[in-house]
């Protein structure tokens, strides 16, 4: 036997360095990829998107209700990457931060950002808990904040613009929009439409208005209680995209919200008939993957 | 002589446990005589004219002895103290007694009460277990003295074709909480408890430390393959894997410790050792992944089966360690007769092992198209007698059956030792450094990358599964004669206890191939 391995020595070898290129290679592969990746992650009933800036930095928009998360992850991240540099956890519903719990014991994570509800459910408090434990640093987000990703793309928060302790923990959530180069994308958690009509009258007095979209993640999983239509055709998006669990027993996306998506021409997306939907954005243009 | 007569009192009292677990004597009189006359002619057929009368007599005995061991499990139930509770709301005090199983979006654990609240304060009772389902955060792990409080239930059969409680009160648990308040007091002590405690805390380590490299489902799918973990891979996947045949690989059961035996061995099988060592090494890396599963009641018992595999194989003394594992099914049976019927994971371990020891020597032939090499050939004798022997009971418990199981577990289990064996070097550098772990980590991903993309080619085709809702019993039987027929046919009538008959298989470790000797 000692022999044999002597013998085969030079294979095992060449064996060994053909494995370090190919690893090498995969790296070299997985980093160079120039554009900004949006991933809206198949995670059954719940969000969970990741944003993969330029400059290879990644933010986590909500982790969805399981660890099925991190199995979706690991499918757009190459396989040693172990590090998410923003968490942002839109609100404290099980739904959202659940799978974020999986995200903050497997990932190293430099900051996390919630609007800072109050809530009492088990899930939050582990939460609060395991950032602490972490000492990952947290901030609460407030309208007018700016993640600077990279010369042309950053990621702006719409809301909460006040304090929100006391509030609902859907109507606290947080309305963020990424915008790289002319192509731009808005997040709204579980937004519900009095927020939607309140952010767009905000809107309307600004000289510039920050709420016109190329692709609208459509608030709450697509329910009813989301999708204004004054706030759909003010945003005026090419796609919307719905995150909702396949046969989920709230009945999300309702036929109200597809109806209002489809009179705008808005082009429909689902995760739960699509899987996870990746788009990938030069600045200019938006890819369907 | 002495063996025939044994043989004849273990199947007595098996059949005695087998008929009262579908018959109730009470409810039909006349059926259960009618039964034990028709148990009688079997007898008279299949026990050698010479010894008949002692063996006949013994086997009717041991029949009732059987059906009398099963009639006392079956008294058990709903503890006195909290029957008058069902359906009401209590606070009880008690510790988890087995590893807790983690879902993907709740948590199940086996409670067991020491002290119920009653007046305001707390009284001492003695209560059963409790099934109790709960949230997935905080979470709550083995051994720990939980105060909880919620409505107590009997738990109900959520399907036609599932007996959950009867599946339950096998392990005498008739009482189920769903989602009570749960406040932690404080953690068990004891010998046992802490032996236990650091083997999971062991397992744990070694999940944490495989799942700060390898991305997910891969981690999950290790952890699984390599010691039994029981945190959930996604259900999706999960689907994936019983679509291709491969389930046994990831969920914990007794088929799962058989099939990774006889592949431990087989890979073990290739080392440079003389055989004495190799079964030592084997029957050790049996015994710390039992150890690992929590040592639970069907883990023991599969563990015990896979030693006789390997047993059997290395001493070649098959008619013996057969009888040894009948010992051995018999004393499992008389420690909790309701697995007979009940414990889907009992009866598929004892299938599958009496799959390898018996079958694989007859289908090797019909392998010979391919080549030796890798111990290819070896792999799918085992796998495809492994599979049969389980088949009918799947398609009548499960009513679908996997028609790739074959080639997908062949393309698969090859692999699992080396897979098993980066997994441990990945977890083990990772104590010291990252690093090299990684490395480690990397060879571990292409061959889990490689396991997971089998599973997911096979598992697309839409043949790859076969349903059958309404597979019956009699059907399940009448394919166990028919392999009993395959195996036995020589002189099956000639009388089955009769030694003779059995022609015992050897693996040849060298040539890796079974001989088939005829025992005249």
């Amino acid at each position: 036997m000692k022999e044999k391995i002597k013998q085969n020595f030079k294979w095992y070898f060449l064996g060994l360095l053909l494995t370090a290129t190919f690893f090498v290679w995969y790296a070299v592969f997985a980093e160079s990829d120039q554009r900004l990746t949006v991933a809206f992650l198949n995670v059954g009933q719940g969000d969970a998107i990741l944003v993969d800036t330029p400059n290879n930095q990644q933010i986590l928009i909500d982790g969805g209700p399981n660890k099925q998360v991190l199995a979706e992850l690991s499918k757009v991240l190459p396989f040693y990457d172990r590090s998410i540099d923003v968490v942002i956890a839109t609100h404290s519903d099980q739904d959202h931060i659940s799978g974020l719990l999986d995200v903050l014991e497997r990932y190293e994570v430099d900051f996390v950002m919630e609007p800072g509800v109050e809530s009492e459910t088990t899930v939050y408090k582990e939460f609060e808990k395991l950032v602490d434990e972490k000492q990952i640093k947290k901030i609460l987000a407030r309208r007018g904040m700016k993640l600077r990703l990279s010369d042309n793309a950053y990621l702006l928060i719409l809301f909460p613009d006040r304090d929100v302790l006391k509030m609902d923990t859907n109507d606290a959530s947080i309305v963020a929009k990424l915008v790289y180069g002319n192509a731009s994308f808005l997040f709204t958690g579980d937004s519900p439409k009095k927020i939607e009509g309140y952010l767009v009258s905000v809107d309307k007095n600004l000289p510039a208005g920050e709420l016109d979209v190329d692709v609208l993640k459509a608030g709450h999983h697509g329910s009813k209680t989301s999708s204004l239509e004054s706030f759909v055709e003010y945003a005026s998006p090419k796609y919307a995209i719905i995150s909702a669990g396949k046969n989920n027993r709230y009945g999300h996306p309702h036929q109200e919200v597809m109806d209002i998506l489809a009179k705008f021409g808005v082009k429909i997306l689902r995760t739960d008939l699509l899987g996870s939907i990746i788009m990938k954005s030069d600045g200019e243009n938006i890819l369907l993957k | 002589m002495k063996g025939n007569i044994l043989s004849a009192a273990i199947f007595g009292f098996i059949a005695g446990v087998g008929v009262r677990s579908f018959f109730d004597p009470l409810g039909s009189a006349a059926g259960f005589f009618l039964l034990f006359v028709f148990f009688a002619l079997v007898l008279f057929f299949l026990i050698p004219r010479k010894i008949f009368f002692p063996a006949a007599a013994l086997a009717l005995a041991a029949f009732s002895l059987g059906v009398w061991r099963y009639e006392i499990k079956d008294q058990k139930s709903v503890p006195t103290v909290l029957r008058p509770r069902i359906n009401s709301e209590v606070a009880l005090r008690g510790l988890i007694i087995e590893e807790p199983d983690e879902r993907e979006n709740n948590m199940r654990f086996v409670f067991q009460a020491d002290s119920l609240r009653q007046n305001n304060q707390w009284q001492g009772i003695i209560s059963g277990k409790i099934l109790v389902s709960t949230e997935r955060y905080p979470g709550f792990k083995y051994g720990d003295f939980l105060e909880i409080k919620g409505v107590l239930k009997e738990p109900k059969n959520f399907s036609d074709d599932f007996d959950w409680r009867a599946y339950l009160a096998k392990d005498s648990i008739f009482l189920s909480m769903d989602y009570p308040k749960i406040e932690k007091q404080g953690e068990a002590a004891g010998p046992l408890f802490s032996i236990k405690q650091k083997l999971f805390a062991l397992k744990n380590n070694f999940i944490a430390g495989i799942s700060r490299v390898l991305p997910e489902p891969h981690a999950s799918f290790l952890g699984g393959l390599t010691i039994g973990a029981r945190k959930s891979i996604p259900e999706n996947l999960r689907e994936d894997f019983r679509k291709a045949g491969v389930i046994h690989l990831v969920v914990l059961s007794g088929y799962n410790v058989t099939i990774i035996a006889e592949n431990i061995g087989r890979a073990l099988a290739f080392l440079p050792l003389p055989n004495f060592f190799g079964v030592v090494l084997s029957v050790l890396v049996i015994i710390f992944f039992a150890a690992m599963t929590g040592a639970s009641a069907t883990i023991v018992r599969a563990s015990i089966m896979a030693i006789f595999v390997l047993l059997a194989r290395s001493t070649g003394k098959v008619y013996e360690v057969t009888r040894a594992l009948m010992l051995a099914g018999f004393l499992m049976v008389l420690h909790n007769p309701k697995i007979l019927r009940f414990d889907s994971s009992f009866q598929l371990s004892f299938a599958a092992t009496l799959g390898l020891i018996y079958l694989a020597p007859r289908l090797e032939k019909y392998f010979s198209f391919l080549p030796k090499s890798f111990g290819l050939r070896g792999y799918a004798a085992a796998t495809a007698s492994a599979q049969l022997a389980v088949a009918p009971l799947i398609l009548h418990s499960i009513g679908a059956i996997s028609l790739v199981a074959l080639p997908v577990n062949i393309l698969i289990l090859m692999f699992v030792p080396t897979t098993m064996f980066f997994g441990f070097l990945t977890w083990f550098f990772g104590l010291f450094n990252h690093l090299i772990s990684l490395l480690f980590a990397w060879f571990a991903w292409i061959l889990l990358n490689y396991e997971l993309w089998v599973v997911n080619i096979f598992a697309r085709l839409s043949w790859a599964e076969w349903r059958a809702p309404n597979f019956s019993a009699f059907s399940a039987v009448l394919i166990y004669g028919l392999l009993a027929w395959f195996v036995f046919k020589p002189r099956l009538f000639s009388g089955f206890f009769k030694k003779k008959e059995f022609s015992p298989a050897l693996w040849n470790k060298e040539a890796d191939e079974f001989e088939i000797e005829e025992i005249e």
